[in-house]
């Protein structure tokens, strides 16, 4: 920092005149710790907000690069020379390859000044869409080009006065007067220029006679009828335009929306016309359910029904009294046919908080119509495959969707009309960029080093290979529980496992059998604890059917009151008929539940931890949940992994407690080690991306401090560290020539977001349908290696989780995070005891 | 669904006594909070960073802190892992030594985006800095524009 203020000016690198450049003197330049400011009388609050956002990050960094760019060679003579570290977050290592995404580019902005008004009735209308009709009488003074949402205007024309004030008449001959009054330019520096942008798209996409259905538009003319189950799938667009690297990029995914073609009022009258069992099995299955009104286009959900009411009944609106089948009448125009029906009851959470009122919301069932899958549908096999049938594509059929969309957009005159009037223009073909596929890894076994693969699946070298550790004695004293009626079924699973684990290096030895006479589940923990008097290693428990209850009793017994690892398999396993895969994977899972490590993958990096964290809620209390955190220990040579598990709130978003859990990991890795890592990795996951920023003035700067302690009370210094947020991408993905695009492809730029440090990996093999991108957005990073070392070192992560012999769409720490917190939160209910955080007992 | 917030539920802001949060919105409060008091040196309980006292008072919020179970439980375990025979040693060899290499220093985004014309949103700033800011980025491209 010292010495850019020594070196005072600064010219500008602007690039589209690099001689212009040259004569433009404007005198000293603001002392600019960091990027070059091209504005010398940029005032103080700039450079403030540029410190304080960028004044974490140690690596001050300088940067002019993005090597795509046209030579800037002409341009340093002129720099005095620094130490030119041209840093991009791009990568150079890996096949270079070209890709399509499902972005488009906006050619031309509306380059003028977009006018931003507030406009108000008088008497006041509640009805947006009434609201705009009165106001779109007055087209001719607004011109063609200008969007009203009910509450504000934009246009691209100036009235002179600050207010005008236009009288009109509305359909019901009632006399309204229109202010309209002005607020401000938008011009096209701010982020409220995309949203205005967002409008007009939206609003040229209304003139494809696409339906908004909560926030995204649908198509009801393209509705996919499922009609056994009662349903329709509507297809739609979810797009949105933002900032990305380098132009304003419009993405699109195709969704859809599963509306159920009855009403809860079809529901209730199906229900018994017994009036004792009536209300009970109306509440029963109408409770809990998501429906929308299609007057306001608003969701809600169900949290009572009231059988004293009726439409006939009053309430108080404005002071008056007035019944809901006036109130509609008046408001929406709607007729309610049945004025004898029970009324709905919604208590709209998010409002009660901000008005510290109870706002309940009263509905007709008539008017309601129910969107979403309830339990029952989601269990029902034929009819999920009925609908993943339609919803799940493959790359060739998006691509066709979504080109299709383009063109109905291009050329319906509707749309190409409104994107006229405000000069946009969409790019026809799908935005490209370039990628690049990161080499094979190698999977050390214990005697070789295979290749992973091109589909990233080493499944097949375990009949060849031996796993990397195994316990020197072998599995030697544990026990088995099994039904007495299943013990030719025990017989044979036990020859598979024997056969199957000796081949991978882990020898088994015969179990103690402890027979059981009956499958409940207090039999079941009776005999486990029977068993746990002679401190077995593992305890296999072979269950008639995967019933959740048993199961968590078994796990319950086996983890939070005793610290004995449980493998749980189901008899229908066993008469499977490719045994011998299924006993290859029981092995695998056996030798990790002991704590030890089939493979392993090269890691050049030395002292190096890598930590995963997440969080997921508690399937019997709705506040709490359970955050996990794995950390590894130095892979290189020791490769474990150490788990801890925290109860905290289930409506924090950032952690509270992370720092007693990375101490504990930090003790373990010292434990093992004699030292502390010097290098720590922590992939969070579980964030949205709208709380980053708080997330790392909460998190990541108290774990730095904390560190720096940590490490100072040793006399050491502090480590290098890496905070990555995990997010698994919904709305970005590419393909490879109209196919999915291979394990460790990484994409950093064009569809990357320009203020974050980030990249797109894909790093999982899919059979079905298309493949979702993982966005890796790096917060802070003192580990002083360049991008593409951290692209790949993340795909390396991707290898090692043991429970699938392939790569996952998220580093291996943060699954393992996840099954832990989930199996917590969903079977234990409660923190299983420290004797077991070196193994993988939760896998 | 749970119960509508009732007085009960509120916590109270450790920097400024009127301020009444909902547990929900602590974290994201005290983030906003601290900085209208630069003054107040707060410090986080290690156990839990919700918890913030003054340097002095700290020492007896930990002794009595809720949230301290978790790590004595781990000091002092109630039962010890079983002594298992040491894993078989190995020290895996990889083609590439990145720790060979010099370090390299990280990205700062802040360099491309005000090169560049690039839409920026000032996250978490009062609405005076912000206005300030948008201010200025209007200016940057219009100069930019100008050539």
């Amino acid at each position: 920092m010292a010495d850019d203020q020594g070196r005072g000016r600064r010219r500008p690198l602007n690039e589209e005149e690099p001689s212009n450049s040259r004569g433009s003197d404007d005198g000293p330049r603001v002392k600019v710790f960091r990027g070059s400011s091209s504005d010398g009388l940029r005032a103080d609050p700039r450079l403030e907000s540029s410190r304080e956002r960028g004044s974490l990050e140690e690596a001050s960094r300088r940067g002019s690069g993005q090597q795509e760019r046209k030579p800037r060679g002409d341009q340093y003579d002129y720099l005095n020379t620094r130490p030119a570290e041209l840093v991009s977050k791009k990568g150079t290592d890996g096949v270079p390859v070209m890709l399509q995404t499902n972005f488009f580019r906006l050619k031309t902005k509306p380059e003028w000044r977009i006018v931003h008004y507030h406009v108000e009735f008088e008497p006041s209308i509640e009805n947006p869409r009434v609201r705009m009709g009165v106001l779109s009488n007055h087209a001719n003074l607004l011109g063609s080009g200008y969007l009203f949402d009910g509450l504000q205007l934009f246009t691209t024309r100036k009235f002179e006065q600050a207010i005008t004030v236009l009288s009109g008449k509305s359909k019901m001959d009632i006399e309204y007067k229109i202010s309209i009054k002005f607020v401000g330019f938008i011009s096209c520096a701010e982020p409220r220029f995309l949203q205005v942008l967002n409008l007009i798209l939206r609003r040229s996409m209304k003139g494809l006679k696409l339906e908004l259905v909560g926030r995204n538009l649908f198509d009801p003319r393209a509705k996919i009828e499922i009609r056994e189950f009662k349903m329709e799938l509507w297809p739609g667009y979810e797009t949105s335009i933002r900032q990305h690297e380098k132009d304003i990029l419009l993405g699109t995914e195709i969704t859809h929306k599963v509306m159920r073609t009855e009403t809860v009022y079809d529901i209730m009258r199906r229900c018994s016309q017994n009036p004792a069992r009536h209300q009970d099995e109306v509440r029963v299955n109408v409770l809990d359910l998501i429906v929308l009104t299609d007057y306001n286009n608003k969701t809600y959900r169900i949290n009572d029904v009231d059988f004293g009411q009726t439409p006939k009944s009053t309430f108080s609106c404005k002071g008056r009294d007035i019944s809901f089948v006036e109130y509609y009448l008046t408001k929406y125009n709607i007729r309610i046919r049945d004025h004898n029906q029970p009324l709905l009851i919604s208590k709209n959470r998010d409002k009660a908080l901000k008005t510290n009122a109870s706002e309940l919301v009263v509905l007709i069932p008539e008017l309601c119509r129910v969107t979403g899958l309830n339990d029952d549908m989601r269990s029902n096999f034929q009819l999920m495959r009925a609908m993943s049938s339609y919803t799940r594509m493959n790359p060739k059929q998006r691509i066709d969707r979504l080109r299709t969309f383009n063109h109905r957009l291009q050329n319906t005159p509707e749309s190409v009309k409104v994107l006229r009037d405000w000069n946009m223009d969409l790019d026809k073909n799908a935005t490209e960029v370039q990628g690049r596929i990161i080499g094979q890894q190698n999977i050390v076994f214990q005697h070789g080093k295979v290749p992973a693969g091109e589909n990233a699946d080493w499944q097949r070298h375990f009949r060849d290979q031996r796993m990397l550790t195994t316990p020197s004695d072998g599995l030697d004293r544990w026990a088995v529980i099994a039904p007495q009626r299943n013990s030719h079924e025990l017989r044979t699973l036990l020859d598979c496992l024997y056969r199957a684990a000796s081949g991978m290096g882990l020898r088994i030895r015969s179990p103690q059998e402890f027979i059981i006479y009956d499958d409940r589940t207090a039999t079941y923990v009776r005999a486990m604890d029977d068993c746990a008097r002679s401190d077995p290693k593992l305890i296999l428990c072979l269950v008639p059917n995967d019933n959740a209850e048993r199961y968590s009793s078994i796990k319950k017994r086996g983890y939070v009151d005793r610290a004995v690892p449980t493998q749980v398999v189901t008899i229908k396993t066993t008469k499977n008929r490719s045994l011998m895969s299924i006993a290859t994977k029981i092995g695998i899972q056996l030798n990790c539940k002991l704590g030890y490590t089939p493979w392993m993958i090269e890691l050049p990096l030395s002292g190096l931890m890598t930590i995963g964290f997440d969080i997921a809620k508690s399937t019997r209390d709705r506040k709490r949940a359970y955050g996990a955190l794995i950390a590894s220990m130095d892979l290189q040579q020791n490769s474990t992994y150490f788990s801890t598990v925290t109860e905290c709130s289930a409506f924090d978003v950032l952690a509270n407690t992370l720092w007693p859990m990375i101490a504990k990991a930090l003790r373990q890795y010292q434990r093992e080690h004699k030292k502390l890592p010097s290098r720590i990795v922590f992939y969070r996951d579980g964030v949205s991306s709208g709380s980053l920023k708080q997330l790392f003035e909460f998190e990541v700067k108290d774990i730095i401090e904390k560190l720096k302690a940590e490490y100072a009370r040793v006399d050491l210094s502090p480590p290098q560290l890496a905070y990555i947020v995990v997010t698994r991408s919904m709305n970005s993905r590419f393909f490879l020539n109209g196919q999915n695009p291979p394990p460790g492809t990484i994409v950093d730029d064009v569809i990357t977001l320009p203020e974050r440090y980030d990249f797109y990996l894909v790093s999982q093999q899919v059979r079905q349908g298309t493949v979702s991108p993982t966005s890796y957005n790096v917060l802070y990073s003192s580990m002083g290696i360049s991008p593409d070392k951290m692209q790949k070192l993340t795909y390396k992560m991707c290898h090692l989780y043991y429970n699938w012999s392939g790569t996952t769409r998220v580093p291996a720490v943060c699954q393992y995070a996840k099954k832990l917190a989930t199996l917590v939160g969903t079977n234990l209910h409660s923190i299983p005891q420290s004797a077991l955080e070196k193994k993988f007992y939760y896998l | 669904m749970s119960a509508l917030p009732n007085v009960e539920e509120y916590v109270i802001c450790p920097y400024d006594s009127a301020h009444r949060i909902l547990p929900v919105r602590l974290t994201y409060h005290l983030t906003r909070c601290a900085k209208n008091f630069p003054s107040a040196k707060l410090v986080r309980c290690p156990y839990n960073s919700t918890h913030l006292h003054s340097v002095a008072n700290m020492q007896n919020h930990i002794i009595e802190c809720p949230n301290r179970s978790a790590a004595e439980r781990f000091n002092l375990p109630d039962v010890l892992p079983p002594v298992e025979p040491r894993a078989r040693e190995f020290l895996i060899e990889s083609a590439e030594d990145w720790d060979a290499e010099p370090p390299v220093q990280t990205y700062n985004p802040a360099a491309h985006c005000e090169k560049e014309l690039i839409i920026r949103n000032l996250q978490g700033a009062p609405p005076a800095a912000r206005r300030a800011f948008r201010e200025s980025e209007r200016r940057r491209f219009r100069e930019k524009n100008q050539f």
